[in-house]
């Protein structure tokens, strides 16, 4: 009893000390360190119809990813096809805007697909919600974080394109004959707002004529500053450089419903419920509200809570798969290893020795590649035409694992001394029997421990299927991040929480193999 | 040949063992008969294969050649289940070879309950009793590990006889005991010939052999070399190897 005290004293003390490590870290290294999060507005202005889709619109399908594909414009028009090729980096599970705008009376303008080389290539079609609609926009999510490239390809038939991606590489392509306010308008407003430091990444195609669309990304952290943001942006659009100065945010939300009465088809509402997800915890400061940031916007905290089901879970299903797999195979292999010399030739001799061989072939794959190329082939060539990750994980797991369990019983099995069984087989019993009555009770109680140990390697083994869509614990940790940009805490949660489940795990083990001492009588 | 038994229950014939595909030749054509009551006493030097020619009296090493004809059947056909005639042959091993995670009892009645559809309280009956029979009664409820070597050995044996076996195998049942403990296990087995227990025994206790032996074979190299009574064997040996054997360890 004393000393389960103290391994419980142990734990408190490792956890409070990682804790404090975590946050001395935290303030080292993020404290001051600018994080911008990303308030987009959009104006659209009256003599265009334009939509945009919010959050609460988008069409999620399974991998994440939204579906565009609508050529009708195009061959309406037998247009002229622009192939307009660019590449963008995507960032994780934020929601990234790509705008078409395309204009009935003056020209088409219609984005066709946006595809990537690999893998996520299916966009949403907008919804066409009115068939006079002249703009169309189109977000989509990247299904993964890091590295993917996207390219864009656009059609149109007349007039110009605008494309915009982000601050260094926005370009605008005018209209020819668009030397008018809408240029100046909208050149000006990037012009300032792309000073401001920021990691969104924000795609728009749209077409510039006069009084046709004004598109505003604004970076700030607290209200005063995205407020100043967008006064840049009026100030810029109606020359009064002061009118915005001193508002309050009552003050400015007076004055979005004027600027909606100005701009009759206006998106502002929808860009401003998004940021008040994210801004409240700009007012807080420090490691507060960077943990609010993390874990309690949005009930974000779930992804993690969510993850660490889905991790128990696969692991739970494929340590059971392992279990049965690798007893199957450890009898196999042990039945041939002890009974090949007494046996007679057959029928039953030649498909015990061709089942052990295929055993040793399967024990060789499996523990010769990494689990995790395993995982994608399970994933990406065997499940190819499911694409249900978790199905694929734990099939994929319980394999792996079932090599592993199957030589730790094997071991078992083969470290009970030979006379065990000469004195089960003298006495009557087949080998079967033997097996059941004598050997096994005796190899479960050697082999316990380790299968629990195997076991908790599993669940941290795991940790990989983020790699095939599933939800599990350390892909919660990185869709948060994803989100708040802020990788700090979301993965020290992580790892705490694996870290806490392993030492539950391990303190089962070592009671367990306490209980199993106890009770030995060798 | 012991010509006084005629009820032959074990028959070898041409009994030959290699091992290691073939290069070592741990039996080399034996033949023999164990009739019915008798106890055969098995002697040679080390590796002469009296274990292994014991082992495969019951098959715990198949044979690579020749046959075993036990109460009529021959045991080396694949055809039949060797199983049930091993219940009939009991075996005691040098290292006891008890199951060590079951009690005394447990072990004694694993195999009856099992194999034999006993009843639980029947085999127990049995186990204690054939128990009180060795003066182990009250270690009924002990596992392996508390026993001293010749108590586990008296275990094993009476674990045997629970099967109610028609021959009893020993293989070297007193070599690994402390000297002090091989008495009390040669008394039981003592005990156990006077019942007319058929017994096959291979030991290098000669005075066992001597005084409780109807017959004694002496195997070298594999082969029986030569056999009678004891008195025979051990006052006027015919073979040179068995003289040579014997002037060495008597």
């Amino acid at each position: 009893m004393n000393k389960t005290r103290k391994t419980i004293l142990t734990i408190c003390i490792s956890a409070v000390l990682i804790a404090a490590i975590a946050f001395l870290g935290y303030k080292l290294l993020f404290e001051n360190a600018d994080r911008m999060d990303v308030l987009t507005v959009y104006l659209v202005k009256q003599g265009s119809n334009s939509y945009t889709l919010s959050p609460d619109e988008v069409d999620l399908n399974d991998d994440g990813t939204l579906t565009v594909t609508d050529g009708k414009y195009l061959e309406r028009l037998g247009g002229q096809k622009l192939e307009y090729t660019r590449s963008y980096v995507l960032d994780g599970a934020k929601t990234n805007y790509l705008t078409a705008y395309f204009d009935d009376r003056d020209g088409y303008y219609k984005l066709a697909s946006v595809s990537t080389p690999n893998g996520f290539s299916v966009i949403k079609d907008a919804e066409d919600r009115d068939q006079n609609a002249l703009t169309t926009q189109f977000d989509f999510v990247s299904r993964d974080t890091e590295g993917l490239t996207v390219s864009v390809y656009a059609y149109y038939a007349t007039g110009e394109l605008l494309l915009s991606e982000g601050y260094e590489q926005t370009r605008i392509i005018y209209p020819d004959d668009g030397t008018n306010k809408a240029k100046s308008l909208q050149s000006k407003a990037f012009e300032v707002l792309y000073k401001r430091e920021s990691e969104s990444v924000r795609y728009m195609l749209a077409s510039p004529y006069e009084d046709a669309f004004i598109c505003v990304e604004v970076s700030s952290s607290p209200f005063s500053e995205w407020k100043a943001g967008i006064l840049e942006a009026y100030a810029a659009s109606t020359g009064d450089e002061d009118a915005l100065e001193k508002m309050d945010e009552a003050e400015f939300n007076a004055l979005i419903d004027e600027l909606e009465q100005t701009f009759q088809n206006r998106q502002m509402r929808a860009a401003f419920l998004a940021a008040d997800k994210i801004s409240p915890g700009k007012h807080l400061s420090g490691f507060v509200a960077d943990f609010k940031l993390n874990f309690l916007d949005d009930s974000r905290w779930q992804y993690l809570l969510k993850g660490l089901g889905m991790t128990l879970l696969i692991t739970l299903l494929s340590g059971l798969m392992g279990v049965v797999l690798g007893a199957l195979v450890a009898t196999v292999r042990t039945t041939w290893e002890k009974n090949k010399d007494n046996m007679h030739p057959g029928a039953g001799k030649t498909l015990l020795k061709l089942t052990d061989k295929l055993c040793g072939v399967y024990l060789t794959v499996i523990r010769g590649t990494p689990v995790m190329v395993q995982l994608l082939i399970m994933y990406l060539i065997i499940f190819a035409q499911s694409s249900d990750g978790t199905v694929a994980a734990v099939i994929a797991f319980g394999i792996n694992s079932g090599a592993y369990v199957a030589e730790i019983i094997r071991g078992g099995i083969m470290s009970i001394d030979q006379g065990q069984f000469e004195a089960g087989r003298s006495l009557g019993f087949s080998y079967t029997k033997t097996m059941i009555y004598i050997i096994l009770p005796q190899v479960l109680r050697d082999v316990l421990p380790a299968l629990a140990n195997e076991f908790i390697a599993l669940l941290k083994e795991t940790s990989v299927s983020g790699y095939v869509a599933v939800k599990d614990l350390n892909k919660g940790g990185e869709i948060i991040r994803s989100v708040t940009y802020s990788p700090f805490l979301p993965l020290i949660a992580v790892a705490l929480i694996y870290l806490a489940v392993v030492m539950f795990f391990t303190k089962l083990v070592s009671i367990l193999e306490r209980r199993l001492r106890s009770s030995e009588h060798r | 040949m012991n010509t006084d038994k005629n009820d032959v229950i074990i028959s070898v014939r041409g009994l030959s063992k290699h091992f290691a595909g073939g290069s070592i030749h741990a039996l080399n054509g034996v033949d023999a008969d164990i009739a019915r009551g008798e106890v055969v006493v098995v002697i040679g030097p080390s590796g002469s294969g009296k274990s292994t020619f014991l082992r495969c009296l019951n098959l715990l090493e198949m044979p690579t050649e020749g046959k075993v004809i036990f109460e009529g059947t021959d045991i080396t056909d694949a055809s039949i289940n060797i199983n049930l005639h091993r219940q009939k042959m009991g075996m005691v091993f040098q290292h006891f070879n008890l199951f060590p995670h079951m009690t005394v009892l447990d072990n004694m009645t694993l195999a009856p309950v099992k194999l034999l559809k006993r009843s639980k309280a029947e085999a127990e009956a049995k186990a204690r009793s054939l128990l009180d029979r060795v003066g182990l009664g009250d270690r009924a409820g002990a596992y392996p590990n508390q026993l001293s070597g010749g108590q586990k050995q008296r275990v094993a044996i009476v674990s045997a006889l629970c099967m109610e076996p028609d021959v009893m195998l020993f293989d070297e049942p007193t070599s690994a005991l402390d000297p002090e403990m091989v008495g009390e296990v040669l008394e039981v087995m003592k005990d156990l010939a006077r019942t007319g227990m058929t017994m096959v025994v291979v030991t290098h206790e000669m005075g066992f052999a001597r005084e409780v032996g109807d017959r004694v074979m002496f195997m070298d190299g594999g082969r029986l070399i030569e056999q009678g009574t004891p008195q025979e064997i051990f006052s006027n040996p015919q073979n040179q190897r068995t003289r040579d054997f014997l002037s060495k360890i008597l």
